[in-house]
């Protein structure tokens, strides 16, 4: 039976459980329907929640013993670049985290050389600050280095 | 030999952003003087009543010359607004962080909890504006008394109207009136939603302020029936009676729109801030480009007189919730 | 005749020498700020509106029409190009413009959302002028009753677009509805599923959720092909220019769509709050129903007829928001409420009275909008050589491009990291889906369209008291209710038919 199991059947389960939560809170906490006013805060999600909660019963039981899910291992540099980001992003701030993580990505994993890696983050670097930071006056966060100087 | 000037040009970039963030003037003299630049937190999205004031302060204030530091204004409406509330109320640089508020804001922040204005400084009010009830030409009822005489027949009247403030002024009004099983509220996401209802027969009476309405009484598709005002409006609004002529006690919750600071602000920055956003609203450009266009008239109040009024409204705000 | 005579006023009005670099130099703006991801119709013009201060009036608001319609035109260039579409309406666009993208016509796929964006937006604005007044006044009869009806018929000809099957496609709905309903309740001001966070006090902001979930789960595809070395870019053909012209049959196959999708989204368009989104899709679901079988390729893979009714129908909402807008006063989506500010702005109250009392600008201001289509048509035209260059870029390079735009469109949408944190969840759980067989454009427009259904709803209820008889009771909820009956009942009768038939 276990081995039948997969990735699919995992999600149905997640979002049959999610369902449960609104339906839960829908019927109980925020209100379903009271005389006067008619349906409260909770009615409509806990209808939802009650359809989700059925359809993936149906879906979980159809997933059983259908193919394997595979994640593909080159989604890890996608995982690894997104934590990259975050990370320097808190010390220095995101724009200067993100062309990091540019320059990197060209010269480490597309193994351009500096010539060209630095043309091209140039030229994409600046259209981006051009547009949302000088013109759009987008507010960017600075990070914890910025504000200790 | 390229590739230094290549890289000097990326570490320029990088270093731009610092200095973009670090921009501003050093103080030169013994009075109070802002360090860097001023944060202006707003807690709704480009384009909304708020953002237009601020937009309106600011560009006043620098333009001017009453405020030298550049102005930066962060639009914030992440969690219904209280995340900008919340940046604001422990905000490190206290002197130089502001944030657009208004009655309405006030009565979110009440209602989602958390913060309370314990947490900010009031500055100012700038603006004050009251609302008033209206009904459709063509609809069932054509002055408030009819209305009144029909709930008494049992009748249940629709009454629609925006989430904040105007919510609050309904249900102070049925506390006075006795009518909370009679009047249905209804919530609209603005007061032109609320109109374009009631300009369909979809509510019986909608709670808008003046201006929203202003075109629509003039056009004659819609009659104000009743004042939430101490006293009458002007025209084309003083058709309507306030509610002490009709026999009852008068109820206002007067929606103001103004500015609050940190919790830790300088009392000198205070004084600043206020000497600051009275002078803006002395000039010209404030009474023509924002009090005329929204039928307002000045209604400046200091940190004292805005802090009671603040404080009387979250009174109110907290005795509903 | 009175009508078309105003109407040549306004164009004199609007045809200055000054008036036309207006419109120009707003339409250029428009462009590029549309075209940026995360900044999307509403933000485009709500930071553009302060350039049009510095002129007299009547050029600032030719300046504004401009700039809300050449907003309408760019957001389709990033969906098609990059799959990221900039704002709601844009997602309908990406499903069929991506696809033809990725078959190695780019320039075509920007061609027709061209063409089609200015067909659709030319009947809106005949519309606009003929009967403007008289439908905006029709929509006012549209109240919770009847908008829940129309949002319900939205909701579930979702299923449509869903392939073989349908249960993945409900599932995907529900989330997205359920989705909808964090944060504040906006009919009674209750705090609902915020599990104690005050991030989600205000809900999920849908602009990074989009970007999430169809601009960044395609990052994943892209990383693998770019490590197998199976494609070097996403178009690896060389695009020459004469390409990118349509043939005879292929403007045939565009033009009728896009005259059905107009007409139908200038009338959604009319109604109050009900926004270019579910034109859009409307349209598209319509389009799927009309052109089944007839089309080369199935809609969703590339097929002209579906990005043509989406643009289309977009670009009618958008100029029929106008009637309400100047005739009543009432903005019809968030962009034309900033549109109302800016015309507040410059001392101009529409409403019932404008007509009357400014008819040089009111006019000045529709006639601006045609000519503002026209320059749009002509500025995205000329771009289309440039732009189809970006589908040539190497993956490696369209990778890093593409996250960062992610992150910084995601960001600007409310200048916090809040938008970048639903962006990746966005991102991680699209390509989850996909590798699940989860289809995420039933997720998102029923998002979208959900808290418009909801609200409705509530409100029908509290209006009237809890009688379940109007949606019974008024003619027009009548019409949609039969429409909603045969959409459901019709495909299950059939089910029965067939199984019955082979049962013999």
């Amino acid at each position: 039976m276990l081995n039948k199991l997969n990735w699919r059947c995992v999600l149905y389960i997640l979002t049959a459980i999610l369902g449960i939560i609104w339906v839960v809170l829908g019927f109980g906490t925020y209100g379903f329907w009271s005389a006067e006013e008619g349906p409260g805060a909770g009615f409509f999600p806990a209808i939802v929640g009650c359809v989700l909660v059925f359809f993936s019963i149906v879906e979980f039981i159809k997933s059983i013993g259908s193919d394997a899910v595979k994640f593909d291992k080159e989604a890890l540099y996608l995982v690894a670049s997104v934590a990259g980001i975050l990370i320097l992003n808190f010390f220095i701030g995101l724009f200067p985290a993100l062309v990091i993580y540019y320059v990197a990505w060209l010269k480490f994993v597309e193994k351009y050389p500096w010539k060209k890696v630095i043309l091209i983050t140039i030229f994409y670097g600046g259209i981006m600050y051009g547009v949302f930071s000088l013109w759009l006056q987008v507010p960017f966060p600075t990070g914890i280095l910025l504000s200790w100087l | 030999m390229k590739k230094n000037i290549i890289l000097t040009v990326l570490v320029f970039l990088l270093a731009a952003t610092a200095v973009f963030a670090q921009g501003g003037k050093e103080a030169d003299d013994g009075q109070f003087h802002i360090k860097g630049n001023v944060d202006f937190y707003v807690s709704s999205s480009s384009g909304g009543g708020s953002d237009i004031i601020t937009r309106t302060i600011t560009d006043i204030a620098s333009k001017n010359g009453i405020v030298d530091a550049p102005f930066i204004v962060y639009n914030q409406p992440d969690g219904n607004g209280q995340i900008s509330r919340r940046t604001v109320s422990t905000a490190r640089n206290a002197d130089s962080t502001l944030l657009c508020f208004s009655s309405g804001d006030l009565t979110a922040m009440i209602q989602n909890g958390g913060l309370t204005l314990d947490d900010f400084r009031p500055l100012v009010i700038l603006a004050a504006d009251k609302h008033l009830c209206f009904v459709n030409a063509e609809g069932k009822y054509s002055s408030f008394e009819e209305i009144m005489e029909a709930v008494k027949n049992g009748q249940k009247i629709n009454v629609g109207g925006t989430m904040s403030d105007e919510r609050v002024v309904f249900n102070m009004l049925c506390e006075e009136l006795g009518t909370k099983d009679s009047f249905t509220y209804i919530t609209y996401g603005s007061a032109s939603e609320s109109i374009a209802a009631l300009l369909g027969n979809h509510v019986d009476i909608a709670i808008s302020k003046p201006a929203a309405a202003n075109q629509y009484v003039i056009a004659g598709d819609i009659i104000p029936v009743l004042a939430l005002s101490t006293t009458r409006f002007g025209a084309p609004f003083d058709t309507a009676p306030t509610l002490s002529e009709l026999g009852y006690n008068d109820v206002e919750y007067p929606m103001w729109r103004g500015v609050i600071g940190a919790k830790n602000m300088s009392d000198e920055a205070v004084a600043f801030w206020a000497d600051a956003f009275k002078k803006v609203s002395e000039t010209e450009e404030w009474q023509k480009n924002y009090l005329e266009r929204n039928l307002l008239v000045s209604q400046y109040m200091g940190p004292e007189e805005a802090s009671a009024v603040m404080y009387e409204a979250q009174a109110a705000a907290q005795a509903q919730n | 005749m009175e009508t078309l005579s105003m109407l040549a006023e306004g164009f004199s009005v609007a045809m200055s020498f000054q008036n036309i670099l207006a419109a120009l130099a707003g339409g250029i703006l428009g462009l590029i700020v549309g075209a940026m991801p995360g900044i999307g119709s509403l933000a485009g013009c709500a930071l553009l509106l302060p350039l049009t201060f510095h002129f007299d009036p009547t050029t600032a608001i030719i300046m504004l029409g401009s700039i809300y319609y050449a907003n309408m035109f760019g957001g389709a260039f990033s969906a098609i190009l990059i799959n990221i579409p900039g704002d709601a309406p844009a997602i309908m666009t990406a499903l069929d413009g991506f696809a033809m993208t990725k078959k190695g016509h780019p320039g075509k796929a920007l061609f027709i959302s061209n063409y089609s964006s200015f067909v659709g937006g030319l009947i809106g604005m005949i519309i606009l002028v003929f009967l403007g007044p008289a439908l905006a006044s029709f929509g006012l009869n549209f109240g919770p009753s009847e908008m829940t009806m129309l949002m319900l018929v939205a909701m579930t000809s979702i299923s449509w677009l869903v392939g073989e099957n349908p249960i993945t496609g409900i599932i995907a709905s529900c989330l997205g509805m359920m989705i909808s309903t964090l944060g504040v309740d906006i009919v009674s001001g209750q705090i609902r599923y915020n599990f104690g966070s005050i991030w989600l006090l205000g809900g999920i902001n849908f602009i990074p959720l989009v970007i999430g979930f169809i601009g960044m789960t395609q990052l994943f595809d892209l990383v693998k092909q770019d490590m197998s070395g199976e494609k070097l870019s996403y178009v690896d053909a060389k695009i020459r220019f004469r390409d990118t012209l349509l043939t005879k049959d292929e403007l045939k196959r565009a033009t009728r769509p896009s005259i059905t999708a107009g007409l139908m989204g200038t009338f959604v368009g009319f109604l109050p709050g009900a926004g270019a989104t579910a034109a859009s899709f409307l349209a598209y679901a319509a389009e799927k129903k009309i052109s089944n079988g007839k089309t080369l390729v199935p809609l969703g893979e590339g097929a002209i007829e579906g990005l043509a009714a989406s643009e289309s129908a977009n670009n009618g909402a958008a100029a029929g928001a106008f009637g309400p807008l100047l005739a009543l006063g009432i903005p019809g989506s968030g962009t034309t409420a900033v549109l109302l500010g800016g015309l507040m702005m410059w001392g101009l109250n529409p409403g019932p009275m404008l007509f009357s009392t400014n008819p040089d600008f009111a006019w000045g201001l529709i006639a601006s909008l045609f000519i503002s289509n026209i320059l749009s048509l002509a500025i995205s035209l000329g771009c289309i050589p440039w732009l189809q260059k970006i589908v040539r870029v190497p993956i490696g390079v369209m990778i890093p491009s593409i996250l960062m735009i992610c992150f910084i469109g995601a960001y600007s949408t409310s200048n916090s990291m809040f938008g970048v944190v639903i962006m990746l969840i966005g991102g991680f759980l699209g390509y989850i889906f996909s590798k699940c067989g989860l289809p995420t454009a039933p997720l998102l427009l029923a998002f979208v369209l959900s808290s418009t259904l909801e609200t409705n709803l509530r409100r029908a209820f509290l209006t009237s008291h809890g009688n379940i008889a109007m949606f019974l009771e008024r003619p027009i909820t009548d019409v949609f209710l039969a429409i909603f009956l045969i959409m459901v009942l019709v495909p299950v009768g059939r089910a029965i038919y067939k199984k019955a038939k082979n049962n013999k």
